[in-house]
């Protein structure tokens, strides 16, 4: 049976937090195999999927109903976050490593398969850092199994209300209260998360094997590092700058220039372009000018715009001249210089 | 009867007229000799009247045309103030100031009527926007009265930037019979937007301008500037690349580029440039005496005095790339064992408290030490002299140093060199510097750990005020400061033309630019081998960050190596270019564009050669550029410049013949302009 690092994307605007996510893991020279589940995503994205995924599987999302929890959270946008659940159905892996597309691996982590799972502890993952006492759903150890997600389905299906916080998070939390096992902080680490404990991390930088973009400052959204870090300040200005360095360089590592634009267009947002690691001006083209005044043509001095029609906006008289006897004027107005 | 093209009116109008802001101003005040010697009294510069500079500009004259006069009588007696006279500049052209305030009850009614012709918005509190919009219907107002009152005479108008922008839109819908030129000397969204860190030029052709302005809040502005740009008959920037900028910023492909050219006339110091530097440089040398007293530890004689000047932009001027190489230039040095000491001078205006206590002591004890030094070689002279003449008394005829220097000398001069000590090192900032710990700028070279070390080959000193004569510590003018120089380094990210490598150029002090910049640009395409001419270029287009950073550092690094005669001879070579630079041959461009705007308003007039003749003489500029001068033959010991110059003195021939023989006074061949001299008109 195979062992298989998993992701989820079920809106397009994650694509590129996934691409980078397939591409990082690989750099650091996985021998696992990378599957992905996919639902509304766009055929243009789930080709740009299928080269970097050994699996690509196509489910039906599950959709959340407490929308009123999601509001609380403040992130109306995960309602189809229950998905996480079909994770239990891939039956053709024996163990999986799920990882939330908005993460971004920094050292080789194939050793997140050789934890200890057991009936009483079927689930690994790291702290929360919001409730330290309940674990973050965005990276987590476990093994696929069909009584699991039968019971997980049964839970969202009959329950007035399934999770606490009407995400995957406090679903799971509840499911497996008590029976988690626990990873380090360092497996998933939540740096965007709006408190941050700056002198820790100093000191546990070097020991960061996880990166967990979560909220919904996502590194994609700008190539300007300074606007993502936009939120911190002093010393979490610079780590914040640091982190959003490290997503873009797998980023350009991958996918440089024309595609780059492709990827965005997908997911419908617009970074600001930044190649000036090639060359500031290195996609300046500036065409040899001659000066019009050096290339004059016979068209450009027989004018034929000579008709005078009357301006189509109607201008109220003002200057003390305009109130006098009109006199036209003897010059000839281009049209092409009438509108802007 | 169709208007006379030929002896047409001009105005040109900008804020900048007798009221120095920024660069506008220079370029106004170096063209007017050339445009008054075309022009005469046809010409006319309009701005907007500040009290406080006017007092000391301009001086009042009655006004002599009578169309002119008829207009502003008309103004007058609405109520508008203005004042009419004389630019007390060379050239000495007419100016007429309006009052903007004096029409300052019409601002709402004005701008009503901008937003219903031309839809373009105007908040309230943008002051700036209000005295640019009334300066607009101001001028327009003039200009639509000055034709119903003169209907002899074509009228030219030309506008310098967004600020004086205005009245582009409203002479072309309210039709106002006159020809229209605008220049804009850089874009507003250019600047905002490469002062963020936004990867400018790359992403040239996909900004969404509109929303880009809005988010700066800028977008009533940006309107303006667009609809100056569209509206104008003839449109020019100042730089091939600023053109490329305002084509996709700005939507309209300007028609031409009319670089800016420096009075050459003002610097030519023909032979004596040379002579200059030495003097110029020695004033230089004596506040390094006393900047680095208790460290002046290094070879005067070995020094090189690099500096970078201009506003404040930390990121557009490019000083983090000037920082950045300075370091590694320091390290390169120390690596190479050299005996050169560079010193570079940052000299950037930035909000200060007034000079730091160490900076005014390390004058002061030099000072001190060079009067008491003064003292004692006065008594050591006396004592000497005394010695010699009665020498049969003492029987020896050439006295000991001890009989010369009496003790109470010697306690003397131990106080005052006892007085150099310091515990700190000599200061970077010579300012006290309202947020030290923020300035980008110091933060830089805290970064890259360059603090006037003894081990350090390169020194820096940031003197964040601009240089003035009266200046306590540096008294020197920027201008004589730059003579004193060795190199002027301005590695730009943003600079629409670049006055500052050009000043260097015709003062003869070389200069390192970047083909980012207007100025790097039109030297690239000028000249082949721009280096041998002390121009040196940093790629900062195909080159990544630190390869520029790399080049710029070897340019430094080699210009080091030279020798003073090496080092005179491309200042020679250097100051040769000023002719490229002068107005005399820049102005030719403006004099095109002009007729390109009477061509595009009388397209008739310039059939069949009718009344074109006169404009269609063709232009000759000397010899072409592209003649192969030096030797290029690289492993020559010498730099292949140096031949060439050499060579050149020898057959008296100059490389571009330029020198420009009396024969040769009518080379520029544009009969119609420049064969005056800039004698102000009559009155």
């Amino acid at each position: 049976m195979t062992e298989a690092y998993i992701t989820i994307l079920t809106n397009d605007r994650y694509l590129p937090g996934a691409l980078v996510l397939a591409n990082a893991i690989r750099d650091l020279g996985t021998t696992k195999r990378l599957a992905i589940l996919v639902s509304n995503i766009s055929k243009a994205s789930e080709e740009l999927v299928k080269n970097v995924y050994d699996e690509v599987i196509n489910v039906s999302p599950i959709v959340s109903t407490s929308l009123q929890q999601l509001s609380d959270l403040g992130r109306p946008d995960l309602t189809s976050t229950y998905t996480k659940i079909l994770i239990w159905k891939q039956i053709q892996f024996s163990r999986v490593v799920y990882l939330d597309s908005d993460i971004l691996p920094v050292v080789p982590i194939d050793g997140l398969f050789e934890i200890e799972l057991s009936h009483e502890l079927p689930i690994a993952a790291s702290p929360d850092a919001g409730w330290p006492d309940i674990f973050n759903s965005g990276v987590f150890v476990t093994e696929p199994s069909e009584a699991i997600f039968e019971e997980l389905f049964a839970t969202i299906q009959n329950e007035e209300s399934p999770s606490f916080d009407g995400g995957d998070q406090g679903l799971l939390n509840e499911y497996f209260l008590g029976k988690w096992g626990r990873l380090p902080f360092t497996f998933n680490v939540t740096p965007t998360a709006g408190y941050q404990y700056v002198p820790a991390f100093l000191k546990f930088f070097k020991d960061i094997k996880i990166i967990h973009f979560i909220g919904l400052n996502k590194p994609w959204l700008s190539r300007d590092a300074s606007l993502f870090a936009s939120g911190s300040f002093g010393k979490g200005y610079e780590i914040m700058k640091s982190l959003h360095e490290k997503w873009w360089k797998v980023f350009n590592r991958h996918y440089f220039g024309k595609i780059a634009g492709e990827i965005f267009a997908i997911s419908n947002i617009s970074p600001i372009e930044d190649h000036s690691g090639k060359g500031e001006g290195c996609l300046l083209d500036i065409p040899k000018m001659t000066n019009q005044w050096d290339d004059l043509k016979v068209s450009d001095i027989t004018n034929d715009t000579q008709s005078i029609s009357e301006p189509a906006v109607v201008i109220t008289p003002l200057f003390p001249w305009e109130f006098r006897e009109r006199v036209e004027p003897e010059r000839v107005f281009s049209e092409s210089t009438d509108s802007f | 009867m169709t208007r006379d093209v030929t002896n047409h009116l001009l105005f040109e109008v900008a804020t900048e007229v007798a009221n120095r802001v920024g660069g506008i101003y220079s370029v106004l005040k170096s063209k007017a000799p050339i445009t008054v010697a075309e022009y005469k009294e046809r010409y006319t510069l309009i701005g907007p009247l500040n009290y406080d500079s006017a007092a000391v500009e301009v001086e009042e004259l009655q006004v002599q045309d009578p169309h002119i006069k008829a207009t502003l009588d008309s103004m007058a007696s609405r109520g508008i103030r203005y004042i009419y006279g004389r630019w007390l500049i060379e050239g000495a052209p007419r100016v007429l100031l309006f009052d903007v305030h004096s029409a300052q009850h019409h601002l709402d009614e004005w701008k009503t009527d901008l937003w219903t012709i031309a839809g373009i918005p105007a908040p309230s509190a943008d002051f700036e926007t209000n005295d640019a919009i009334l300066l607009g219907y101001l001028v327009a107002w003039f200009l639509g009265e000055l034709v119903h009152h003169d209907k002899q005479r074509a009228v030219i108008a030309h506008f310098h930037e967004w600020l004086a922008g205005v009245a582009l839109p409203l002479c072309r819908k309210r039709r106002i019979d006159v020809t229209t030129v605008f220049t804009t000397h850089a874009t507003l969204l250019g600047r905002y937007l490469c002062a963020g860190s936004v990867d400018f030029y790359n992403n040239l052709a996909n900004f969404d301008v509109d929303a880009e302005a809005g988010k700066r809040g800028i977008y009533h502005r940006y309107c303006i500037e667009r609809a100056a740009a569209h509206s104008a008959d003839v449109f020019t920037t100042v730089s091939l690349i600023t053109a490329y900028e305002s084509e996709h910023l700005l939507k309209r492909k300007p028609d031409g580029v009319l670089p800016n050219g420096l009075n050459v006339v003002k610097f030519q110091a023909v032979h004596e440039f040379q002579n200059l530097h030495a003097v110029k440089k020695e004033k230089i040398n004596e506040f390094i005496k006393g900047h680095f007293y208790g460290h002046y530890d290094f070879d005067l004689d070995n020094t090189l005095y690099f500096f970078i000047a201009g506003r404040y932009e930390y990121r557009n001027k490019g000083v983090d790339f000037f920082i950045e190489s300075l370091a590694r230039l320091n390290y390169k040095l120390k690596e190479a064992g050299s005996k050169i000491t560079v010193v570079a001078f940052i000299i950037m205006p930035a909000a200060t408290n007034s000079y730091t206590v160490e900076t005014l002591k390390g004058q002061a004890v030099i000072k001190a030490l060079e009067n008491t030094v003064r003292e004692v070689q006065n008594s050591i002279g006396h004592r000497l002299l005394e010695h010699c003449s009665r020498y049969q008394q003492h029987g020896k005829e050439v006295p000991d140093l001890d009989d010369l220097i009496s003790p109470a000398d010697r306690v003397l001069l131990k106080r005052r060199i006892f007085a150099l000590k310091r515990d700190g090192l000599p200061p970077i900032v010579t300012h006290n510097m309202k947020d030290d710990a923020n300035d980008p700028i110091l933060n830089q070279i805290r970064r890259v750990g360059l603090f006037n070390n003894s081990n350090d080959r390169v020194k820096i000193i940031f003197h964040p005020e601009f240089l003035n004569a009266n200046n306590p510590i540096l008294p020197l003018d920027y201008d004589e400061f730059v003579r004193g120089c060795h190199l002027g380094v301005f590695p730009s990210y943003y600079e629409p033309w670049g006055y500052t490598p050009a000043e260097c150029t015709v003062m003869g002090v070389p200069s390192i630019t970047t083909n980012l910049s207007g100025f790097g640009g039109y030297m690239e395409d000028l000249i082949e081998n721009s280096s041998d001419y002390g121009i040196y270029i940093v790629d900062r287009r195909m080159k990544s960050v630190d390869e520029s950073i790399d080049q710029l550092t070897h340019q430094m690094f080699e210009f080091t190596k030279k020798t003073r005669r090496q080092r005179i001879n491309q200042r020679n070579r250097t100051e040769r270019l000023s002719d490229l630079l002068d107005w005399k041959r820049m102005g030719l461009e403006y004099v095109k564009a002009r007729n390109l705007a009477l061509r595009r308003a009388y397209p008739n007039l310039f059939e069949n050669g009718a009344q074109g003749s006169d404009f269609d003489s063709k232009i000759k500029i000397s010899r072409p550029l592209s003649v192969p001068g030096s030797p290029r033959d690289r492993n020559n010991i010498m730099t292949p410049g140096d031949l060439g110059s050499l060579q050149d003195a020898a057959l008296g021939d100059d490389y571009f013949h330029l020198q420009g023989d009396e024969e040769d006074e009518g080379r520029y061949g544009y009969p119609l302009t420049l064969r005056g001299d800039s004698v102000p008109a009559k009155d």
